[in-house]
């Protein structure tokens, strides 16, 4: 009886995740399953790429699209939603990544942390600096000199789709995103655009894109068999871009 | 169109001369220029097909709010690289409420609000507004930008107000203040600048409350600016609050112990080293970007496209270097910018 309840949900969640319309969905994708025996978790990897268009410039690409022709899309982060997902931290220890400002940015612009994670931002150039959050779910305003640090504790998940914005108070051309998730299920893209997520509870899933300095987003629905890999090329377009969800 | 019921000089040929192009006169010939040319027209060649950018690689990342030089291609520059500074808050000014102090040694002290400032005799100022310390680190190097400003002349409204016999200086007073230590006093001090009354009565002075079009962001001075064609922004106060006629020097932070510069004069056979109040600006130029195009009988044919901008003084000539160019021709262009008066800003390239 427990496995049939089982599948049940899983085949209701499916549908639900399958009639929810999404935009921006372009074309070239490529799903190949490898098939293999027994059971496990499985894997979703790929490459994000991004389709430039004369017409619809992206004045920024150069920074974060490695070459125009093959346009690997970088810093660009990836997560999984789906009622598979385990929202436990249970024995977890929280870590902390750095976020610097030299040279009147952000260092790295994008990061995608587990909620109960720290952020400590450093201050490399000789300016004051300054680490500003302003959003209803998160608020803290850090001033640091050169070499200084502040540590911020990012305990709220944010989502793909709304991650907190960093700027700073004194010079207004500093950004930079922190994206929190209740789960592991995200990686964020080198220069070569790829990614790979491991470990995933077979099931159905949908898988989002964002990436924040091109208000790129994009979805697909995926589904992860035990001991299988899923191997995706989202191609990204300015058809894909948005700037709220 | 932009009126000024206080000139008289009409300009009735169509061609403009040279002489009326550089010339600083009245803010009618403003108007009458820019029916001529609605916009500053792109002047850079359009882009060939296999000309290629060729990325600088010892600059930053530039996302927002400063000038994008590697992507320029039009005289206006586009909102979101219009950079902003402030040294005190950003203060959230109510238009509805606003009123703007025009007082100290004048005969008529007036107080008018943003509907009677906009009533007045309006004009347009195309200018460059660059920061004074643009430049300073490689990650701020795009601290200008050219917009179009319309607001009132400042002049025609210190002559109605009649500035009195002994007045030597105009104090711009910003709505944006900070508790400011000086000499172990603290006290809370609103944002200030100041000029001569003959600087102040210069006719492109704008008490400004449209930038291209629209009303002030906040962050660029809502509801009303002063835009001082040619000098740094830190002249051009944010926020105003108040205009104020004095005969005594204004010495307040931003005129006497910051933004001041050092300079050594030749007196005789000595050199006298005077500080003085960051005004007009420098001649500057950059190159903004370059292109390739594909390799052609051994040699990479390559442009420079660039820009070069002043206070307003005609810039005379410009020239291009480069140490890897052994053969083959180099040719500098000057584009056929219509508007170089005032605080010109050249858009040049270089084959």
């Amino acid at each position: 009886m427990p496995l049939k309840r089982i599948a049940i949900v899983v085949f209701i969640a499916g549908g639900m995740l399958v009639t929810r319309p999404r935009p921006g969905l372009a074309g070239g994708e490529v799903g190949v399953a490898q098939a293999s025996v027994g059971r496990g978790s499985g894997t979703v990897e790929g490459t994000i790429f991004y389709r430039h268009d004369r017409k619809h410039a992206w004045r920024l690409s150069r920074y974060y699209v490695k070459s125009p022709k093959i346009g690997e899309l970088a810093e660009a982060v990836i997560s999984l939603s789906g009622p598979s997902i385990s929202r436990s931290s249970a024995g977890r220890q929280p870590s902390t990544v750095t976020v610097d400002q030299r040279e009147m940015r952000f260092v790295p612009e994008t990061v995608a942390i587990r909620a109960g994670d720290r952020v400590r931002f450093t201050n490399s150039d000789s300016q004051t600096h300054n680490i500003t959050v302003s959003d209803p779910r998160l608020q803290f305003s850090d001033t640091i000199a050169n070499g200084q640090s502040s540590f911020e504790a990012f305990s709220r998940a944010s989502g793909i789709h709304r991650p907190f914005a960093l700027g700073c108070k004194f010079h207004c051309q500093m950004q930079g995103w922190v994206y929190v998730f209740d789960h592991a299920f995200f990686k964020t893209t080198g220069v070569d655009g790829r990614f790979r997520l491991d470990s995933i509870p077979p099931g159905d899933y949908r898988l989002d894109v964002a990436q924040s300095a091109g208000e790129l987003h994009a979805s697909r629905v995926v589904q992860v068999k035990p001991n299988q890999t899923v191997k995706l090329e989202i191609i990204l377009t300015p058809a894909d871009r948005s700037t709220a969800e | 169109m932009p009126t000024n019921s206080m000139q008289t000089k009409v300009i009735r040929s169509n061609r403009l001369t040279r002489r009326e192009l550089f010339s600083k006169t009245s803010a009618a010939t403003a108007a009458v220029l820019l029916s001529q040319f609605a916009l500053p027209e792109l002047v850079f060649p359009g882009e060939d097909d296999d000309e290629e950018h060729v990325p600088f690689l010892n600059l930053p990342r530039v996302t927002r709010k400063m000038l994008d030089w590697e992507t320029l291609d039009s005289w206006l520059t586009p909102r979101d690289q219009v950079f902003d500074v402030h040294h005190y808050n950003v203060p959230a000014v109510d238009a509805s409420n606003y009123h703007l102090e025009l007082t100290g040694l004048v005969d008529k002290p007036l107080s008018l609000t943003i509907d009677a400032i906009r009533k007045r005799a309006a004009a347009e100022e195309l200018m460059t507004l660059e920061c004074s310390g643009n430049g300073s680190s490689p990650g701020f190097m795009g601290a200008v930008y050219n917009s179009r400003w319309t607001g009132t002349p400042l002049a025609a409204l210190l002559k109605e107000c009649g500035v009195k016999p002994g007045a030597t200086e105009v104090v711009f007073f910003g709505h944006d203040t900070k508790n400011e230590t000086i000499r172990k006093v603290t006290v809370e001090v609103p944002f200030g600048r100041s000029m001569s009354i003959e600087d102040a009565m210069n006719p492109r002075i704008l008490l400004a409350y449209a930038r291209d079009g629209q009303p002030l962001e906040r962050r660029n001075g809502a509801p009303l600016r002063l835009i001082v064609p040619g000098w740094y922004g830190i002249a051009n106060v944010k926020w105003l609050k108040r205009i104020e006629v004095r005969n005594r020097r204004y010495m307040g932070r931003f005129m006497g112990r910051d933004y001041v510069t050092l300079r050594g004069e030749r007196q005789g056979n000595e050199v006298v080293f005077v500080e003085s109040s960051v005004a007009r600006m420098n001649l500057k130029s950059i190159i903004a970007r370059v292109t390739r195009r594909p390799t052609k009988n051994g040699l990479i044919p390559v442009k420079a496209y660039g820009a070069a901008w002043s206070d307003g003084t005609e810039i005379a000539r410009s020239k291009f270097k480069s140490t890897a160019a052994p053969g083959g021709p180099l040719a500098l262009m000057r584009s056929r910018d219509p508007n170089t008066r005032g605080s010109s800003f050249l858009l040049v390239w270089a084959i």
